[in-house]
């Protein structure tokens, strides 16, 4: 888990030009959106892609993406959980 | 009406982003046939979390319409018009790079947004939060005249009392890959001094030019904008020799008051040769930029910047203005551009 929250911080850093961030400023628990990283509505949409992209993980209830976004540790768990 | 410009800022080949820098340590051959920018450090004039999503094109546009502003001790205009080229090349590259490598899935939405050739104007605009006229205006080398020529209306029409207008446009690897194969750019083996060349093709620039223009003069006035024409291809030199006569008629302005002409020379022999022949026959002393700036849509930007320059600093600089005695009482500068023989444009600027 601790190697794809690892992978997972490179690739929202290199996805969405958070040029001024390192992994390691990133705290996995922390809110994606609002507070922590200060994501907004382009970014989710990124996120979206990079999940089918990368992980070949399509969402197919918008509902579910407020969850699974919440943070980089519920983005990992979902990923553990739907990657086949 | 008068239209003064009081307040520019410049991105170019050069460090144009200091006020106090005016080529003085150019000499008359370039150095390379590719002319990219030197950059500012954007986070000085652009928001953090609005930076990351801009490409160079972008950052380019949008701190040099800051630039502009804070130089002319404002922070808000009534409109905003731009002029590009070619636009956000590097967004739609991107862009159409994913379409295809990914076999039309799983496209972002960032590049997309930010490709469209409003998105400086409208970055600008957001920024300074002005929901006035807001407007961009892509016609390849007469992007910035056109956009210059919009602005005019609106003071002159009293429609905004100030205006931000400006251009950018950027080279990509990629442009640069397909204009060198095309023959458009000099080889490196080739480069010599713009006004002297014997071979075919120019140096490739970018750059972006911002400037705020008013009808009221203020203390931070550079110079006024006396006319603005474009020229949709001419026939022969004779051809261009007789409109340029006609807009100095227009202006109220003899070839005689001309202090200076800026001649848009891109260095290539062949399509330089009707604005050659027009630079012998005018008898007017010539000064040259592209070796400065490079070729580009909306080089206009650059020569404008240069021209209300030497007006306020009543000096040439020695790189532009080979062979010459130093000039004084520099009044009225006519600026002549052109783009591989296709459009010309006409500017001219005075003291005030």
């Amino acid at each position: 888990m601790d190697a794809l929250i690892d992978k997972l911080k490179g690739e929202i850093i290199e996805q969405l030009n958070l040029e001024d961030l390192k992994k390691e400023d990133i705290d996995a628990n922390a809110p994606l959106f609002g507070e922590g990283l200060g994501l907004d509505s382009i970014d989710a949409l990124e996120l979206i892609v990079l999940l089918e992209k990368n992980y070949g993980i399509k969402i197919q209830d918008p509902k579910d993406a407020k969850a699974i976004f919440t943070s980089i540790q519920t983005m990992a768990d979902y990923i553990k959980a739907n990657q086949k | 009406m008068e239209i003064y410009i009081n307040g520019m800022a410049c991105i170019s080949h050069h460090n144009t982003i200091d006020e106090n820098y005016f080529f003085e340590d150019i000499g008359s051959v370039p150095l390379s046939n590719q002319l990219t920018a030197t950059e500012p450090n954007y986070k000085d004039h652009i928001p953090a979390n609005l930076i990351r999503r801009m490409s160079h094109i972008v950052k380019m546009g949008v701190s040099t319409g800051m630039m502009s502003l804070k130089s002319a001790g404002i922070e808000k205009v009534d409109a905003i018009v731009t002029g590009t080229g070619m636009g956000c090349c590097e967004d739609t590259d991107k862009f159409l790079r994913t379409l295809l490598d990914n076999d039309e899935r799983f496209l972002t939405p960032t590049s997309f947004i930010q490709s469209t050739h409003n998105t400086v104007a409208g970055q600008i605009a957001l920024q300074i939060k002005c929901h006035g006229y807001n407007f961009t205006y892509v016609h390849q080398n007469l992007s910035f005249e056109y956009a210059l020529l919009d602005a005019m209306m609106l003071l002159k029409e009293e429609e905004a009392s100030t205006v931000l207008v400006g251009a950018v446009d950027e080279i990509t690897p990629s442009m640069f890959e397909l204009f060198y194969r095309g023959g458009h750019i000099k080889k490196l083996e080739e480069l010599q001094p713009i006004w002297n060349s014997t071979t075919k093709g120019y140096l490739v620039g970018e750059g972006a030019g911002f400037f705020n223009i008013s009808a009221n003069i203020t203390p931070s006035t550079y110079a006024k904008i006396k006319g603005v024409k474009c020229i949709q291809g001419i026939t022969d030199s004779s051809e261009l020799e007789n409109i340029v006569n006609f807009f100095l008629l227009e202006i109220g302005l003899k070839k005689d008051q001309i202090s200076l002409v800026l001649s848009g020379n891109s260095g290539d022999v062949v399509t330089d040769n009707k604005i050659s022949e027009f630079n012998k026959a005018i008898n007017q002393p010539i000064a040259y930029f592209k070796h400065l700036c490079g070729e580009y849509f909306t080089s206009s930007t650059f020569a404008l910047w240069l021209a209300a320059n030497i007006i306020k600093r009543q000096t040439v600089p020695l790189a532009i203005f080979p062979n010459h005695e130093p000039l004084s009482n520099i009044q009225n500068l006519l600026i002549v551009n052109h783009h591989e023989d296709h459009q010309y444009s006409l500017m001219c600027v005075s003291k005030c």
